[in-house]
């Protein structure tokens, strides 16, 4: 099955590997040199970046009219990035040749290659086990990566919303867009090697800062111990220790399986545990069958395919927030993890920003790596990525303050003081400056055209988080990354300094109550939010009486937060230190005031930087459609979790390995180790049992005689059946121009496939419709939404949105109605499917029968809307 | 000049022998007022010469879908269709040099077909004189000899005469060849920087197999520098301010990388939008590079393996002969002038040309031009070898001796070429399909002794004049008659048969009928707008449909108000409705009467067998060319005046011509298929 499956689609698969290599190639001269800190010079991150540097170089010339959206423009802009990369290159002074480097560091680079091909074709493995598109909000990606891939020019068309571009950061759907067009697949098959490129590319970036990190950490113990025989023995465990990062990124899950999935299906956890754990739809069990004694209501199987249809979706719900009463509401956090996201496999902008995101960890390592200021272009080129993750993925602007924290690292552990002189703070300010006047300039066309629901930030007062279930998040994390600090903290030694610790983590704490409440004031003056608050405290007895409700409830995150703050204390403590002193406190004569190498001061950063993504969503919240914290809690979770994997791999090495220092006790050594192999191993469930429900399950592959054939393609999974989808590629085929507009079903606010099947013509075509999914329209233009969906006449007769003009030309037995419809919304072709025939009257689509038909198959008609034709009587010209 | 193990190089010492005349030399002419050299003229000559070979019946023939598809692009550039959005109107151009030429062309002037081919003609014009640039290092005598051949070769005045992109990639790539000559000569930045543009201009905006052409010259130059022809391996200083021996990584380390790739990016960036007019033209340059990958594992449709190399052997046998003469010469020389070491550029660039035309299946017809600069460069020095007086230890050979020989070589040549034609003629008359009688190929056997008397005779000058001069007057005699056969060959392939299939170097050619088609239209226009071009015409496309950058649209690119369509609304009465030939009449809102045409023709190559003979000379063959791709016009019956008859719609087969008999019945039936 397998073989048969590479013969038949190996090709698209090949196609995208040599494809992610080009781009790696074209973008490697300019890496070499920009990334000359690493010991690496970032290979494994090399692809990443080509991609993302073609795919900037594409959108801007064709943003200002120079190319037009062609594979061929995308091979120029990757002929440009490698120019400009030659020219870099043969410009550097002091270059250091390529060639011989890559020789000198084969197995690396075997190894990246090695481990990027098993990662690809593995997890391709596993879409092809289950392509199908239907679920969540993959059809609202396959649109805009269809819309993309037909748009003649940018920006690109929404498909959802025809006469407007696409309002949502986009970036991720051009790059994939522009892969598809390169290799010529179809979107069913583009969509399925997109999750398996992502799944690979960011496993192998998280390798190739793994393994800079191990290297350099090895070197400095070199410079140190000048003991380079032992330095190069501990070389291949940066290897292993890279992988094992991949594998904390991308493969690892969190432990709501180990900890709550199993005893829950197995019936070993007390009542008294689920509710302690209070986990959505597993805090208590089923009701129970009082007949039969031991019964709790569960299938009582360890194998994941007997359990509950989509049992692996709760784990990306494991923080639980309450009113005031104790009752869970009804929007809960999002607690993904890229496995889940990949086990999912939705396309969304959080997951296609996931190499690019390990890019920015990469280029910030490199830059504490740096003895010297950036030069021009490199702060552009530091401004380009980082920039980027906006058009990524806005949420991932937090990357700006990652960079930021890397300047300062690097001229902390520079300057030899121990602290950051005014004149480093000003040259922090001055590069962040610099980062954001570039990317607003970088990426101005995507600034000016892109609106969002967001409306400002908001205190949060009622919903901290559990501890219980931040350890179900994080746990190996935490275990790891706390014995690393503790143990650094040891390592510090007398330099380590725990007075500024305190101060800094006062100020934190001080920072945190007077932004919460200057936040609280300013959202008291916003109508809906104070009229909110007021009904919360109507509904507790008035203002008093929420005083100590809400007291009582900040107390059930104080573990939580004093952990995460425990970890800034550590990190501030070891990053910041002080003069060793003499035993009568005079500074010793030659202080060596830094004693961690750079890596470890990176790590340092990034597990400082992870706590305070994840402390963020305790104090404060972005405000938005849902009026909760469940995309705060999401999007700086998930960014939590990449940088805290590729800490706890460094962490894991240097608490058990690293030779720099004074080996941990041996019996310490052997808790710790054993504890994390355990904790690791219980996360590690995760996936295999979410890949047997989701792939061998739902796949059909446990099926007895199964005969399923893997396939990447699951375009066809969206349509109405093979009538419906050969007419939708019919129409496809035949609707070339570029302003075309399909008209199909729709329906008032539907946000997914769930009352039916909305908005698939536009999705597997990209031909924009009137309009798709409103539900998300409005959460991507925000208040823009309204004045774009709504149609006022100049006389105020007609007042209708565009689903309401959907509804009037297809049921509508009044030609004229049909034809204003048809010319206000410049609609080219006229759809009629299962799903139109299901909602719209009979009669009203006879009225099309005069039209010339475009595609026909079974009961599926798609019709040139041509107003003249419709006009004319049924049977003219016949 | 010194080869050295070390990849040295130095073209500063030029042949003596073909120096240039001297200011002192020259005064005695300068006294006696204006003087045209007699090698001026001979070049003005050649140049006009081959200025004739391209110009006359320019534009006559119909451009194909390659052609249509450039020209298009152009045009829609030029005048954006009005019913479009400017996005939409775009066609992008594979040859942006030529994309850019025609824009301004169509600009200045008129967008007709002449218009559309003149830039490309007159660039091989160019190109024929290109050898001048090389005579300082080729010498008088060879320079000229290479212009020569360039002026009869078939291949580039085929290129030229229908928008051969290969035309623009040979001429960058001589004008590159030439500024790295001058740079390693003078080390002045400025053709280095020159060179960068050519050739940046040759990769990006030539055409999509210009990357081949490029590979040919750095191959050439990498070959040429690691021939160490002295043993010597030190460097030779003979100027004490000039350093006039190069390595390959002297050369390297010493081109100026930054300004030469600065200014090529901005000559690329300026030429590439038309001079800032049209910003969108780079994807052109995309496209060039879209196409130069795909054309690694595509192979044009209807195209045989290997066909460049297929047609230049057909078409320059001349070429290959004397040119592997000259490979032979070259790859034994000791020779270390700058004319051996262009030859030996030749020699590599040859390989690289084998290897494109074997393994890169995007190659077409025109590409044959990727042999056609290392085979005249190779071949100029056999023929200059031939043409020279023949002095002899031993013979004293007169210099009419060996012409004479020659033209007695090319009188037997050609006795066995009338056999051939006889035995030819003799088989075309028996039925296709069937073998000729036995007595006819027996005819055949009248070659051998002609082929005999060629050796004889040859034998008998050696016994006069001695083998030397025996070896020079064949030389002649096969130049003299395969430069004749090859001219003849590349005059009736570009004019002659210009829509004929049978001729190798065409594919998929657009029939001649598409201009009595727009005769048609042109009647038409004026019968229902009373101006030539304003009628609204509707083009039916859809699957194997004609396409909107084909050899039809460009047929149609005059009348303004011609629209692309997919379906026909019922009720469409447009004056004129052109689709796909079928049976059935268009469903739409008036009578129409039709008329049947042609858009391309096709040939059967596996139908030659014994008609080879006949097709090597004159591409006559027994099995005619069929038509292909037809279309049925479709007027609205009143436009004519013509009633319509029983069924609304029925096509007729309308005679094309301008004034039909206003009330003449025409006869009923389905539209009879036309022969070419």
């Amino acid at each position: 099955m397998f073989f048969d499956w590479i013969g038949r689609e190996g090709g698209a698969l090949l196609s995208w590997w040599l494809l992610t290599l080009l781009a790696g190639v074209a973008v490697y001269p300019l890496f070499f040199r920009l990334m000359g800190m690493l010991p690496s010079r970032g290979y494994a991150l090399a692809r990443a970046a080509g991609l993302m540097l073609i795919g900037f170089v594409f959108w801007i010339l064709n943003i200002l009219g120079l190319l037009s959206n062609t594979p061929g423009s995308t091979v120029l802009a990757a002929l440009i990035v490698l120019v400009i990369g030659l020219v870099s290159y043969a410009t550097w002074k002091e270059r250091e040749p390529i060639l011989p480097w890559l020789r000198a560091n084969w197995s690396h680079i075997l190894a990246a290659e090695l481990l990027f091909a098993v990662m690809f074709v593995g997890w391709a493995t596993v879409r092809a086990m289950n392509p199908s598109l239907v679920a969540t909000e993959k059809p609202m990606e396959m649109a805009f990566l269809n819309g993309i891939r037909r748009s003649a020019t940018f920006p690109p068309h929404d498909p959802w919303m025809s006469g407007y571009a696409i309002s949502y950061y986009h970036f991720g759907y051009i790059i994939m867009a522009t892969l598809a067009n390169l290799s010529g697949v179809s979107s069913g098959i583009a969509f399925n090697l997109a999750l398996p490129l992502l799944f690979a590319l960011t496993g192998l970036g998280a390798f190739g800062i793994a393994y800079d990190l191990v290297v350099t950490q090895l070197r400095h113990f070199t410079e140190k111990q000048k003991n380079e025989v032992l330095a190069r023995q501990h070389y291949p465990s940066a290897l292993a220790i890279g992988v094992l990062a991949a594998v904390f990124v991308v493969v690892m899950g969190n432990l709501g399986t180990a900890a709550v999935e199993i005893p829950y299906q197995t019936c070993t956890a007390s009542p008294a545990y689920l509710k302690w754990m209070n986990l959505d739809e597993r805090d208590a069990y089923p009701a129970q069958d009082a007949a039969a004694p031991g019964n709790c209501g569960t299938t009582q199987s360890l194998d994941p395919a007997n359990w509950n249809y989509w049992w692996w979706f709760r784990y990306s719900r494991v923080v639980r927030d309450t009113d005031l009463t104790g009752q869970p509401l009804v929007i809960q956090p999002i607690t993904e993890f890229p496995q889940f996201s990949f086990i999912l496999s939705d396309m969304h902008p959080h997951v296609l920003a996931l190499p690019f995101a390990m890019l920015i960890v990469g280029l910030s390592f490199n830059l504490v790596m740096r003895k010297r200021d950036l030069y021009v272009w490199e702060v552009v080129l530091y401004a380009l990525f980082t920039g980027g993750m906006i058009f990524l993925n806005s949420w991932d602007a937090v990357y700006f303050g990652l960079v930021l924290g890397a300047e300062a690292v690097r001229r902390l552990t520079n300057n030899g003081t121990g602290q950051l002189t005014g004149r480093d703070w000003l040259g922090v300010v001055r590069f962040g400056i610099a980062l954001v006047g570039l990317t607003a300039i970088l990426y101005l066309p995507f600034f000016i055209g892109f609106r969002s629901q967001a409306g400002g930030i908001i205190p949060n007062v009622l919903w901290p988080t559990q501890f219980n279930q931040f350890f179900i998040m994080f746990g190996p994390f935490l275990v790891i990354l706390g014995a690393f600090l503790i143990v650094e903290a040891r390592r510090a030694g007398q330099t380590f300094n725990a007075r500024l610790a305190v101060q800094a983590i006062a100020g934190i704490i001080g920072f945190l109550v007077l932004a919460f409440l200057i936040l609280a004031i300013t959202a008291w003056f916003k109508p809906e939010v104070r009229q909110a608050a007021f009904q919360v405290a109507d509904e507790s007895g008035g203002f008093l009486g929420v005083i100590a409700p809400v007291l009582l409830r900040r107390l059930q995150g104080v573990v939580t937060e004093g952990v995460l703050l425990l970890a800034m204390f550590a990190v501030i403590g070891r990053l910041f230190a002080r003069e060793p002193r003499k035993t009568d406190g005079t500074p010793d004569s030659a202080p060596q005031v830094i004693t961690y190498s750079a890596a470890t001061g990176f790590v340092l950063l990034i597990i400082a930087a992870g706590a305070v993504l994840t402390l963020l969503p305790d104090f404060v919240y972005l405000r938005d459609g849902f009026g909760v914290r469940i995309n705060t809690v999401f999007k700086l979770y998930y960014q939590g979790w990449l940088l805290w994997s590729v800490a706890s791999a460094y962490a894991l090495w240097s608490v058990l390995y690293d030779p720099a220092w004074e080996p941990v006790a041996t019996p310490l050594r052997l808790v710790f180790g054993a504890l994390s192999v355990v904790l690791i191993a219980l996360c590690m469930i995760y996936p295999v049992d979410a890949i047997r429900s989701r792939a061998f399950k739902e796949g059909g592959h446990l099926d007895p005689g199964d005969t399923n054939a893997l396939t990447l393609d699951g375009g066809a999974s969206l349509a109405m059946g093979p009538d419906d989808y050969n007419a939708i590629q019919c129409l496809a085929s035949v609707a070339k121009a570029d302003n075309d507009v399909v008209a199909e079903a729709t329906k008032a606010n539907i946000a997914y496939n769930i009352t039916g099947n909305y908005s698939r013509v536009s999705g597997l075509t990209g031909i924009p419709t009137l309009i798709g999914w409103d539900n998300h329209e409005r959460q991507w233009r925000g208040e823009t939404f309204d004045s774009a969906n709504l149609f006022v006449d100049a006389a105020n007769n007609i007042n209708e949105t565009r689903a309401d003009a959907i509804a009037k030309l297809y049921n509508s037995t009044n030609i004229a109605d049909a034809l204003a419809e048809i010319r206000r919304y410049n609609i080219s072709y006229i759809y009629i499917g299962p799903q139109e025939r299901r909602d719209f009257s009979e009669v009203g689509l006879a009225k099309f029968d005069g039209l010339p038909t475009v595609c026909h198959f079974g009961n599926v008609d798609v019709y040139a809307a041509d107003a003249v034709g419709l006009q004319a009587p049924k049977a003219a010209g016949n | 000049m010194h080869i050295t193990n070390d990849t040295e190089f130095n073209l500063e010492e030029s042949q003596p022998s073909y120096d240039l005349p001297s200011e002192t030399q020259a005064l005695p002419a300068q006294r006696a007022g204006i003087t045209i050299p007699v090698e001026l003229l001979l070049y003005a000559a050649l140049l006009l010469f081959a200025l004739a070979l391209r110009l006359p019946e320019l534009g006559t023939n119909p451009l194909n879908d390659r052609q249509a598809h450039e020209a298009l692009a152009a045009f829609r550039a030029v005048t954006p269709r009005a019913d479009l959005q400017p996005d939409e109107t775009q066609i992008i151009a594979q040859n942006p040099l030529m994309f850019v030429a025609n824009t301004l062309l169509m600009s200045a002037a008129a967008s007709t077909t002449t218009a559309t081919l003149l830039p490309t003609a007159l660039l091989g014009v160019l190109v024929v004189g290109l050898p001048l640039l090389f005579r300082r290092w080729l010498g008088t005598g060879n320079a000229l000899i290479v212009t020569v051949l360039l002026a009869i070769s078939p291949v580039l005045l085929l290129a030229s005469r229908s928008m051969g992109g290969t035309v623009w990639s040979m001429a960058l790539a001589l004008l590159g060849l030439f500024c790295i000559g001058r740079f390693i000569e003078s080390r002045a930045a400025a053709y280095a920087v020159a060179a960068t543009i050519f050739l940046a201009l040759l990769v990006l905006m030539a055409e999509p197999a210009g990357f081949v052409m490029f590979l040919g010259l750095l191959v050439g130059l990498l070959f040429a520098a690691s021939g160490n022809r002295t043993g010597n391996d030190t460097v030779d200083t003979n100027d004490e301010t000039t350093d006039n021996h190069f390595t390959v990584s002297m050369l390297v380390r010493s081109w100026p990388w930054g300004r030469a790739l600065l200014s090529a990016t901005v000559v690329v960036g300026l030429v590439g939008t038309v001079f800032l007019l049209y910003p969108r033209g780079l994807s052109g340059i995309g496209e060039v590079l879209n196409q130069a990958i795909r054309g690694f594992v595509t192979r044009p449709e209807g195209q045989p393996i290997a066909f460049p190399l297929l047609t230049s052997f057909l078409y320059e046998p001349v070429l290959w002969v004397f040119g592997l003469v000259g490979l032979y010469w070259t790859l034994n020389s000791e020779g270390n002038s700058p004319a051996d070491f262009i030859r030996r550029v030749l020699v590599g660039w040859l390989g690289i040309s084998l290897l494109a035309a074997l393994f890169y299946p995007g190659a077409r017809a025109e590409h044959a031009l990727w042999f056609t600069i290392p085979l005249v460069g190779l071949a100029a020095l056999t023929v200059e070898r031939a043409l020279i007086p023949v002095r002899d230890k031993f013979w004293d050979v007169p210099i009419w001796g060996p012409y004479l020989h020659g033209v007695a070589v090319v009188a037997m040549l050609a006795i066995t070429g009338i056999n051939l034609v006889i035995v030819a003629r003799l088989i075309m008359n028996t039925a296709p399909g069937t073998l000729p009688t036995i007595d006819q190929p027996l005819r055949l056997i009248f070659i051998v002794p002609a082929a005999l008397l060629v050796v004889i005779t040859f034998f008998l000058v050696g016994s006069i004049w001695g083998a030397r001069a025996a070896w020079h007057g064949l030389g002649i005699g096969v130049l003299a008659f395969l430069g004749a056969y090859s001219l003849g060959a590349g005059w009736r392939a570009a004019v002659v048969n210009a829509d004929d299939p049978r001729e190798f170097w065409r594919i998929h050619p657009a029939a001649r009928n598409l201009n009595l088609m727009e005769t048609t239209l042109i009647t038409a226009s004026k019968r229902v707008t009373s101006a030539p071009y304003d009628m609204q015409i509707l083009v039916l496309t859809g699957e194997d449909g004609p396409t909107e950058d084909g050899a039809l649209a460009w047929a149609l690119h005059r009348f303004q108000n011609t629209e692309y369509v997919k379906e026909l609304a019922l009720t469409t009465n447009a004056p004129v409705i052109i689709a796909r030939q079928s049976p059935e009449a268009p469903k739409a809102g008036a009578a129409y009467v039709g008329q049947d045409f042609p858009v391309y023709y096709i040939w059967d190559r596996g139908s030659l067998s014994w008609d080879f003979l006949s097709w090597v000379y004159d591409r006559t063959t027994r099995v005619l060319p069929q038509s292909d791709g037809r279309v049925i016009v479709w007027v609205r019956s009143d436009v004519y005046g013509v009633p319509p008859p029983d069924q609304a719609s029925t096509p007729l087969n309308v005679p094309p011509v301008q004034d039909l008999p206003p009330a003449q019945p025409p006869p009923p039936g389905q539209p009879v298929p036309k022969q070419p």
